[in-house]
């Protein structure tokens, strides 16, 4: 049986299920006396310093391994922990009420969360999880099962599988140990989904009371690409999934890392990563990508309307350069509507509506001040430019134009800036790839979103779950249009490079090689496996290869052809 | 006792982190600090308290500081809620 959620986080995982439910303690009304009380104040106070140590210690553990931007939520429950509304109220209500602190602290936790209810501000009424958390680990050090911050020590791979992952939870697992994350709520950019692709784990997000439906220790295969977990999987998945762990394994990314990605016959295959935050530049290096072929800057904006500033955004982009094994794609605001004013709404159908570019009408000055942000901070490294959502040669002249005034803004203002950053079009709206000869002449590259453009020519939501069956990569429409802007760019004599989950799989990767694309850009964690399968092939077979399938008529047997064909390749790359 | 009046000026009020920013700095002072807002009276050395003003742009707080340092703790407060807590405003 299968079931279906949101895939947040892309990859496979196998492994019996481990069912984290919230740790809590029974809470039981104790009446104390008299003398009793400063005891267990005191008692009350040495739970709270307790959290407080855990709290700093998982703080300080996620700063340091995953990046200053998942620690911000911690500094907030620490202040919590201290808050008078909190500390000052459970102490007043054991003296007043003669009660023990567990009981208090319930109390006072259920008047707290009154008063959240009663704010307007979904934002802020959402920070009651973060108070729940809080009290949560102060009951459990009452209880004496609170601990030191120690990690969750487990001794075989596992999916984990969570109605909510709460944050201080999350800091305390010993992440090596997971294969994949199934959580009931979520969504992707919930924090549980942000993590998980920070650390490059598979994870599948909104499947309804999971702790219920899937039996704890059940063997369960999670693919968080389809966002699908399936509780019973096919023996020939769970062979698969193994050796692929087993190969993961066998191929540290140290050593994975050295070797360069090229084809059998010597043709060089640049793999780069897509990044939403800008701390994964490191761990994007460690599995061995040459640089960034993807960065999301929306992921810069932490709420509606907020834009960052030109300086913060210099910063955040110098950084990434910095940090980068190799050059930087960075991707203007990808937004709709609702990102673009607090009180935006968003049309009847947000994938067709205003988006990115076609925002500008409404204020030029957010994408202007990212340019500028960009060209200044162009000269610290390889700096590339790619424009979203671009349907056509009047939007490309609009973008272009834009930053010619950033240009000569900059230039009239004298800061310090990159005039020659290259400017690329993402390729990801069907009518710019169909008239990409047309468009070619006037960037310096091409970046093709193949999630966008296979949801949009295969009108197809990639994010309905019913549809997920239909979302297929290798339809001979996709195929096509990919042949075609491949060739349009080699045409033009421009760069020609390509993102999306499509590059993450190894044999898609393969064919897409086949049709002539040298540089894929995919999630961090598929750059070993796809780099693999590119060292295992011929470009000139791949591209005999990509040929016959042009030929073909449906998906099935596109990916039945590939299939047969690497499955005699590797087999010759065995026996040499 | 001090009494001034700041209107928030940041985009998105005192969500979150502008809120923990505004309990650091009085926390960092002796005097004890009351932010009210629409009639609502809150500790300003708490997170929950200035939290649930859910003080939006725009609205207008009075801040109340009382003690030893209340001058100093009043032009920071109010440097920090004036200067838009360093964000967009």
């Amino acid at each position: 049986m299968k079931l279906i959620g949101n895939g947040v986080a892309s990859g496979t995982g196998l492994g019996p299920a481990l069912l984290l439910e919230r740790r809590s303690a029974p809470v039981f009304r104790r009446h104390l006396r008299e003398g009793a009380l400063e005891a267990e104040v005191a008692r009350f106070h040495v739970a709270v310093t307790g959290s407080g140590a855990q709290l700093r210690s998982i703080r300080e553990r996620l700063s340091r391994e995953i990046g200053e931007s998942h620690a911000y939520v911690f500094d907030a429950q620490i202040q919590m922990l201290d808050d008078p509304m909190l500390k000052d109220r459970v102490s007043g209500l054991i003296r007043a009420q003669r009660v023990n602190a567990e009981w208090a602290l319930r109390a006072v936790s259920q008047e707290l969360h009154l008063l959240f209810d009663s704010v307007v501000d979904e934002y802020i009424r959402e920070r009651r999880t973060d108070l729940d958390d809080v009290v949560g680990r102060v009951q459990l050090n009452l209880a004496g099962c609170g601990g030191p911050a120690a990690e969750l020590q487990l001794d075989e791979d596992v999916v984990l599988v969570a109605e909510e992952l709460a944050p201080s939870q999350a800091g305390e697992l010993d992440w090596r140990r997971v294969v994949a994350i199934v959580t009931g709520a979520g969504s992707s950019t919930h924090h549980a989904a942000i993590l998980a692709r920070s650390l490059g784990i598979p994870a599948v997000a909104g499947i309804d009371d999971a702790t219920e439906r899937i039996p704890p220790g059940a063997l369960v295969a999670v693919d968080g690409t389809r966002g699908e977990v399936d509780l019973a999987p096919h023996p020939d998945l769970v062979r698969e999934l193994r050796e692929t762990r087993l190969r993961a394994r066998a191929t540290p990314s140290e050593a994975c890392r050295e070797l360069a990605s090229v084809t059998r016959d010597g043709v060089a295959v640049r793999l780069l990563a897509n990044v939403e935050l800008p701390g994964e530049a490191g761990t994007a290096a460690r599995y061995g990508a040459e640089g960034i072929g993807l960065f999301r800057s929306e992921y810069l904006l932490r709420r509606p309307g907020r834009w960052p500033t030109e300086d913060e955004q210099v910063e955040v982009y110098a950084r990434l350069l910095r940090e980068s094994a190799g050059p930087v794609t960075i991707r203007t605001w990808d937004v709709g509507p609702e990102d673009f004013v607090t009180d935006g709404v968003s049309g009847p159908n947000p994938a067709l509506g205003e988006r990115a570019w076609r925002l500008l009408g409404r204020d030029p000055r957010p994408f202007l001040t990212q340019l500028r942000a960009l060209l200044r901070a162009g000269p610290v490294g390889a700096l590339r430019i790619s424009l979203p959502f671009v349907g056509g040669g009047t939007e490309l002249a609009v973008a272009l134009a834009l930053i010619d005034q950033a240009r000569s803004e900059l230039a009239s203002e004298g800061l310090p800036f990159a005039g020659d950053v290259p400017v690329g079009l993402n390729v990801e709206v069907p009518s710019a790839a169909l008239t990409a000869d047309m468009l070619a002449p006037r960037v310096d590259f091409f970046s093709v979103g193949t999630n966008d453009l296979i949801q949009y020519l295969l009108a197809v939501d990639r994010g309905d779950p019913r549809m997920s069956g239909r979302f297929q990569a290798l339809h001979p429409a996709v195929l096509r249009v990919l042949d075609g802007v491949a060739g349009a760019a080699s045409r033009a004599g421009i760069g020609l490079a390509l993102c999306g989950e499509m590059a993450a799989n190894p044999l898609h990767a393969v064919l897409l090689v086949g049709l002539g694309y040298r540089e894929l850009s995919m999630t961090p964690v598929a750059i070993p496996a796809v780099k693999s399968a590119i060292r295992d092939v011929r470009a000139d077979a791949a591209s005999r290869l990509a040929r016959r399938c042009l030929e073909l008529s449906s998906a099935e047997e596109v990916e039945a052809a590939l299939r047969s064909e690497l499955a005699a390749v590797s087999t010759a790359a065995a026996k040499e | 006792m001090i009494v001034r009046e700041v209107a928030v000026r940041n985009r998105l009020g005192l969500h979150a982190r502008a809120a923990a920013r505004f309990v650091q700095t009085a926390s960092r002072f002796r005097s004890q600090v009351v932010v009210v807002s629409e009639g609502r009276r809150r500790d300003g050395k708490s997170i929950l308290g200035v939290l649930l003003l859910a003080a939006a742009q725009g609205s207008r707080l009075t801040l109340e500081v009382d003690g030893p340092d209340e001058e100093k703790a009043v032009t920071a407060l109010h440097e920090l809620v004036a200067g838009g807590f360093g964000e967009e405003t």
